[in-house]
This record gives C-alpha cells, structure tokens and sequence, in this order.
C-alpha cells in the first residue's frame, strides 16, 4: 500500500516538473543571474562603480540632484534610487537631448560618471525573470502568472519529492554523489542530494513566488495592498495673481527634511518627484529592519507644505502590507547584504540544474528500463536510500 | 498492467514533448524586439486651449480598460514649448460636457518631462454625445477646455 501510495507522489512529482522543466530552468537561471545583476553591472561597468579613494561621506540625494542639473541644465528630475555603497545613485531625468535619461553619479565625489537611455542591465533581467518581457495590459501580464505559478510547481515538487524519497535526511547525514556507477546514478543522486540540500530554498522561492502570485491577482482586480495616496485638494494648490508663473513649491531638501523627522533613522531608498501640482514627494526608505525591504518605510511629503500627508512603517501596515514588504529581500537574498545574494546565486544555479538533472533522469529511465518492470516502480526502490 | 507497460514503451517520443515548454521561450525574444520597436495610433489633431495648445496621443487603438470599478484609456500629451511651467492642474475627462476639477487625481495629466501622461477616465458606456476634454487651470484659477470627437479615438 505504501508504495502504491508512493509511486503515485512520485508520478505527481513528474506531472508537475517534466513538462514545464525547460522553463522552469529558465526562470530559475534568470532569476540566479538577476539576483547578481547589479554586482555584474559592477563588474562589466566602470561607470557604475562608486569609487572612493578619499574615504569621503555620501552627499546627501538632493546634492546629487543639482550636480545632475548643474550638468543638464534643462533636465527635470524624475526621482532617484540609492543602492548598495559601491554603486552609483542613478538619477532619471528627461531634458531636450535625453527625453527618458538616466545619469550615475558618485555620491562620494559628486560626479556624473555616466549617461544613458534608461534601459539597463539590471532592469532587463528583472523583467526577463520576472515576467518574460511578456508585455503588461492594465494591471497584469500573462508573464508575471506564468512565473509566480511557477511557485505551485516549485512547492509541489518539494513536497512530493520528499514523500518519495524515503529517509531523505540521510542525504544530510550520509551524502551520496556515487560517481562510477553510469550516469543515470550519478544524475539521480545529483538531483536528490541537491534537492535535499535546497529545501530551504525550495520553501523560500515557492511561498515568495506565491506571494507574488497573489499580488499579480490583486494588481488585475485593481486592488494593490496600498491605495494610493489621495492627491491634495486644488485648493491646497496656491493661486498667484501676480504674474503667470507658478509659484515657489519647497525644494527637494526641505522634503528630505520633513521625512526625516517623521521616519529618525531612516536610510532612503527610492525617491520620485510629484508628476503634478496636486502631487506629493514620495520618499521612501528602509528602518533597517532585516526582515523589511527598503521601502517599508514611506513618506508623502506636500510639496507646497512640507508637511508629511501620509507616513507608512512597518508597524502601521496590516498583513497583506507586511507580506509585500518582507517578500522581496527574501526572494532575492538582499537580507544580509552581498553575501547573502552570493548564497541565493548559488543555490540558484542548483535549483536551476535540478530541472535539468530531474528531466535527464526521465529520459534514461525511459531508454534503460525492462519491459517487465515500469519506470516508476523501479525508480522508487531506487530513492529509498536503504 | 498491460497498458502501463505500453506506457513504458512509448517514453521516448514523450521526451520531445516534454521539451516543447521550451517553445514559450521564443515569446520573450519577439516580445523583446517589440519592446524596442513600439509602435502607436496616430496622434489627435492639435488643438488651442485658451493661451496654450496641446496635442493628445492615444498609446493604443484598444478601447477603455477596466480596472477595478472603472474604465480608463492612456494618453500621452504634447503641450506647446513652456506652457506646461504656466499650468497649475490639468485633466482629462469623457462627457457631453468637460468635468468639474475632480477630487481625486483622476485623469490628471502628470510627468515631469515635456511629454505628459494621463489615464482618462471613461463612462462605462458611451453616447453620442460623449467627448474627450483637456482641460487646464493657470496659476490665476482661470480653465480652457478642448475636446476632441470620440469617432477621432
């Protein structure tokens, strides 16, 4: 009974991984490059690079700000992003020569190392993972499902694979990777030893992929877990009977201000300029919790104002806002900096063989096995691991 | 018995059906090459509203989306060279008539660049006598509208 029981997990183990197992591998070698995407911009990109030779404090973003507008002088500032220490602020812009502009700048020594189009490295493997550049309708790609169904597969295969592979824990205590036995030895031990050894993964990337899933659900019903912040009154909007020109609204470094009173101690992380007079500054960054991504924490600063008209932490965010804002330095290994990420890679590249080592088992099963003998039963007596 | 051990013998031409997963993967190349090549509906006439001139584009020739309860259509807008520094708000809106300065951010026309955005809101059915109106405030609270026919769309 138990290895009929068996035989049937281990058929569902096939079900759910043979026929998807090329693009799975496929979003897994993605998603295990894009983990190390901005470090390989590092590497290939010199301009990238935020050198320090003199050990100078970062400048604060709205210095950055004018160095950009300092070089461009017609350039409207969209918003920025502060990344790791050793990368440059990329700050988007749009002026007449660059209508979608994207400048470096060190923010060591306050200069703009480099400017392009926008469309970078690191962008580009983010959509291919994420969802296959399959283009995105009002609130959904069919892309984005189709990879964060992927978690299902992922959560199934984890699960049944270790209904059928009994004492699976041995491969913890007593690893097996026999090396002289053919390749369908090899391959099979390969695939569970690695997938034993991945669990923590597999549960990391399966519930992660879901919560992405669940989210993708949302964005097409028109609901995200955050609304958005409600734009000021008109009347908030000062008039100016004097001349034709717009009043003065607070600069860039007033809003830092007032977000940094209400958040003390927060680390910025994304900042977006308002797109219209009834707009806010959003300011976003992280507290420095492990667990939270860095924009959980959030400010919508008046630009008229300055006054803070919406604040969102961790604390005030119910659980759905809570999952959204723990579910990405999980899925991509930013928790712990760039050794975690170097971690997530490598179990990348395992993950992404053990769809490869999954399907080269099935296919030499399928040449080698007896006629008297169907694959699947053989196959059990062989992963019990007696 | 029998018929698995048919099933059995049959393994090796499931093997190349198992890879056709591999197929999807020629979407994100042609999706790839479309992204770098867009492509979009031609755009409205230019039109005078009060002092100013603007020129709206629809990004695509679908009809309005629905998202969440309501309708909406993208627009990207061309205003004339420095008018948009002597605006204090502008939307878009779908009527007989230009709607009133709404309370929410709905069909404002927003970006920081030269060229603007907006996401229309429209009825979820739509008359004869329906319209797409721009309509703009300058800093002294005086509004001008234009509107364009929908048959135009």
């Amino acid at each position: 009974m138990a290895i009929k029981n068996r035989r049937l997990w281990f058929q569902v183990h096939g079900w759910l991984s043979l026929p998807i197992w090329i693009l799975f591998s496929f979003i897994c070698l993605t998603g295990t490059i894009a983990v190390l995407s901005h470090e390989l911009t590092w590497l290939t990109n010199p301009n990238a690079r935020a050198t320090n030779p003199e050990q100078l404090e970062a400048k604060p973003v709205y210095e950055l700000v004018d160095v950009v507008t300092d070089e461009i002088p017609d350039a409207k500032i969209q918003g920025l992003m502060v990344l790791e220490p050793y990368l440059v602020t990329p700050i988007r812009f749009s002026s007449q020569d660059h209508p979608v502009g994207l400048a470096y700048v060190n923010q060591y020594t306050g200069e703009v190392q480099e400017i392009n189009n926008g469309v970078t490295f690191v962008e580009f493997m983010r959509s291919l993972h994420g969802w296959l550049l399959f283009p995105w309708q009002e609130g959904y790609s069919w892309g984005y499902y189709l990879v964060s169904i992927m978690s299902f597969v992922t959560l199934g295969a984890l699960i049944t694979g270790l209904v059928v592979y009994k004492k699976f824990w041995k491969s913890f205590t007593q690893p097996r990777l026999r090396r002289k036995k053919g390749a369908r030895t090899f391959f099979g031990d390969y695939h569970r030893l690695s997938g034993v050894w991945s669990i923590w993964f597999l549960l990391v990337m399966g519930i992660t992929g879901l919560c992405y899933f669940i989210q993708a659900i949302g964005w097409h019903n028109g609901a995200d877990v955050w609304e958005e912040p409600k734009a000021l009154a008109i009347g908030e909007v000062p008039l100016n009977q004097a001349s034709t020109d717009a009043p003065q609204q607070i600069s860039f470094e007033q809003a830092m201000d007032s977000a940094k009173r209400a958040m003390p101690g927060f680390q910025p992380s994304y900042i977006a300029m308002p797109e219209h007079s009834r707009g806010h500054f959003t300011i976003m960054g992280s507290g420095g919790e492990i667990f939270y991504d860095q924009y959980s924490h959030q400010a919508y600063v008046n630009p008229w104002t300055a006054e803070v008209d919406e604040l969102r932490t961790p604390e005030r965010m119910n659980v759905l806002q809570t999952m959204v804002h723990i579910t990405d330095p999980l899925h991509y290994g930013t928790l712990g900096g760039v050794w975690t990420k170097v971690i997530w890679f490598l179990f990348g590249l395992l993950l992404t063989t053990m769809s490869i080592s999954g399907f080269v088992i099935y296919s030499k099963r399928m040449v080698k096995t007896p006629k008297k003998q169907t694959g699947a039963k053989k196959h059990i007596e062989e992963v019990t691991h007696d | 018995m029998t018929k698995k051990n048919s099933k059995a013998k049959m393994g090796s031409p499931k093997r190349w059906y198992y890879c056709l997963s591999g197929l999807l993967l020629v979407l994100p190349f042609w999706y790839l090459y479309q992204q770098l090549n867009p492509t979009f509906p031609p755009p409205l006439e230019k039109k005078d509203i009060g002092p100013y001139s603007v020129q709206p584009m629809p990004l695509n020739e679908l009809p309005a989306y629905d998202y969440g309860d309501d309708y909406f259509k993208d627009f990207s807008l061309t205003f004339c060279q420095g008018c948009v520094e002597n605006i204090r708000y502008a939307y878009m809106s779908v009527g007989p008539e230009p709607a009133p300065m709404p309370h929410d951010a709905d069909g404002a026309i927003h970006g920081v660049g030269d060229v603007k955005h907006a996401h229309a809101p429209f009825p979820e059915r739509l008359t004869d006598s329906d319209k797409l109106w721009v309509t703009v405030q300058d800093w002294q609270g005086k509004s001008y509208h234009a509107y364009w026919e929908l048959s135009e769309l």
